[in-house]
């Protein structure tokens, strides 16, 4: 009997990671920044990565946004190798990266025309910049400066920025970090709107265990570093859309938070120990 | 000796059977039983004989992967009444995998009153499917709820938890403490619980898949009284104790070079020698180190169940009741 061995394609994967090692030379050899990682994210996921500072979170992050480029393993987007940043990964930093010369609109449209100048028009391309920045609720700036907003609305227009480009993916390294709390849960539930809205597929990395579970379809849990790797994985299943006031007393969500917060302060708290 | 250490307490596993294929393979048999209070279920057991597919043997002999069945009614298992009526609630069928061809099939039966705390998980990996190993199956007895919860929603990576451990070593893994360890990686939910041990066996089953069979524990019902773990030598001729747990004595440390078992020789040598679980009804006779310790211990029964991979012998694991 003759076997159909021909692999079938998964429509609803955006993301591959296969055997992924990232290593640093440095002045005493090299450095295992990460080992062995394998994740696969699927369309309009939410995934966060979570973990000890130095674990490689970003190191990861970066590589999937093509910033850097792993030592080993292959990574794939909608079954295409990844050799280097593109328009189909948005990437958002903790820092906004905004041109500070530039107004708000004009930020947003720098990408979009990066993006789709070959096909648009200047009028069209200026509609996908102000749509890109009412979804973040900063149709009121459009011709500020970033100086002359604050640090959660430098966040959104980088946030808008990144989603005008209609990207496979929006790449996350803890965006709402430098914000204060208030701000910061303003932004989150703001994202989880976004987010719904465009079905974006998301992976975000974060240290902050509450805003991982209110946020992520799945949070991936990282080992201390050196050569750090996946040791956990944790899928969340609490209904959308979320509110954090109710979830706040939601039995499922304490539980979720409670595995998270033993994950990386009991079993790996920041000097690794031997398993 | 372990302030937790308990004696004499009811074990989460009342029933353990063992079944072997036919002369012509074409069933499988009885080969050995230990019933505990359910004597009468072993009775009826000791008359029957499954073929392939049949009742919850032949499953898993069908499936070449273990199975938990955790309803009887309604299934395929062919001794619904007379489990009911000896408070069995739960079968774990293990089937042995030498390659592609079976040993044997372990069947361990559990019941949920209200004393029957700890839980048996499944967990798999499929690995054209995923780098994870994922919940398969569980019983969890009158355990709460939000331990079974946490545990359906997690997956592990090759050497991470219990059950990533012994996936990547092919061997038994065991925590005596799941509280105090960084290893269980669900310790926070399994104490709420009372959950204390954990034993991890990696399942000898066909085809590319990878399962193991998690025993976690409870202080008031330990899955067994006494387990340990033996390794072979190099040429496979000697079985030394690498460890395990008492419920009476507390830590098992690992025997010494020259206490060993010769293949063939008792219940855990036979095990090692045919590749297919064994039971010896008098722990006490047993030669050697085994028998010594089982005898201190006031232990009535030894299970001898064998780890394989790929064929070949990895460890023998001896469950004492």
């Amino acid at each position: 009997m003759l076997v159909n061995s021909s692999p079938s394609i998964n429509t609803r994967r955006t993301l591959q990671i296969q055997d992924v090692g990232m290593v640093f030379p440095t002045k005493r050899g090299p450095f295992v920044a990460l080992r062995d990682i394998n994740l696969e994210v699927q369309r309009g996921e939410f995934v966060t990565l979570i973990g000890h500072s130095g674990c490689g979170k970003s190191t990861l992050l970066n590589l999937v946004a093509g910033l850097t480029t792993p030592s080993s393993g292959i990574m794939l987007l909608q079954e295409r190798e990844l050799t280097g940043p593109g328009p189909d990964r948005g990437v958002v930093f903790q820092n906004h990266s905004l041109l500070p010369w530039l107004s708000c609109l004009d930020n947003v449209l720098l990408a979009v025309e990066r993006v789709f100048s070959e096909k648009e028009g200047k009028a069209q391309l200026r509609e996908r910049a102000l749509a890109a920045l009412d979804l973040v609720g900063m149709s009121h700036a459009v011709a500020k400066r970033p100086q002359e907003i604050s640090g959660g609305m430098k966040q959104r227009v980088g946030i808008a920025r990144a989603l005008a480009m209609e990207p496979k993916m929006l790449l996350m390294d803890e965006p709402f970090g430098a914000l204060d709390a208030l701000t910061r849960a303003r932004l989150q539930d703001e994202l989880m709107r976004i987010v719904a809205t465009t079905g974006a597929t998301v992976m975000m990395v974060t240290h902050d265990v509450d805003e991982a579970v209110l946020l992520s379809d799945r949070i991936v849990m990282m080992t201390n570093g050196p050569a750090a790797t996946i040791g956990e994985v944790l899928r969340v299943d609490l209904p959308r859309p979320r509110a954090r006031v109710a979830l706040a007393e939601n039995r499922d969500y304490v539980q979720y938070r409670k595995e998270v917060i033993d994950f990386l302060y009991t079993r790996h708290s920041h000097v690794e120990k031997a398993a | 000796m372990d302030a937790a250490v308990v004696t004499g307490k009811k074990t989460f596993i009342r029933v353990v059977e063992v079944w072997v294929p036919g002369n012509d393979r074409s069933t499988l048999e009885f080969s050995a039983g230990l019933y505990g209070s359910a004597e009468r279920f072993g009775a009826i057991s000791r008359q029957m004989c499954f073929g392939l597919g049949e009742g919850l043997p032949g499953q898993a002999w069908l499936d070449g992967r273990p199975i938990v069945l955790k309803q009887f009614a309604g299934a395929n298992f062919r001794r619904t009444q007379a489990a009911h009526a000896e408070g069995l609630t739960c079968g774990i069928a293990l089937p042995v995998f030498a390659g592609d061809f079976l040993t044997a099939v372990l069947v361990i039966f559990c019941g949920d009153d209200e004393a029957h705390a700890g839980a048996i998980e499944l967990w798999s990996n499929d690995p054209a499917a995923s780098k994870d190993m994922t919940l398969d199956d569980g019983y969890y007895g009158s355990t709460a709820d939000a331990f079974e919860f946490i545990s359906r929603r997690t997956a592990f990576r090759q050497g991470h938890g219990l059950p990533g451990l012994a996936w990547e070593s092919r061997l038994p893994v065991f925590q005596e403490d799941l509280g105090k360890g960084e290893r269980f990686l669900r310790a926070d939910s399994a104490i709420k619980v009372g959950i204390n041990r954990g034993f991890v066996l990696p399942c000898a089953t066909r085809g590319a898949s990878t399962y193991v069979m998690a025993f976690l524990s409870a202080m008031a019902t330990p899955i067994v009284r006494r387990f340990e773990t033996w390794l072979p030598d190099a040429d496979g001729e000697r079985l030394t104790r690498a460890g395990g747990f008492c419920e009476v004595s507390g830590t098992v440390p690992a025997g010494d070079d020259r206490d060993f078992i010769e293949r063939g020789q008792g219940t855990l040598g036979r095990a090692a020698f045919s590749g297919v679980p064994m039971v010896g009804e008098s722990a006490a006779s047993e030669p050697g180190l085994v028998g010594r310790a089982a005898s201190a211990a006031g232990l009535d029964a030894v299970v001898a169940v064998p780890v394989l991979h790929d064929g070949r012998l990895r460890a023998v694991v001896a469950w004492y009741f």
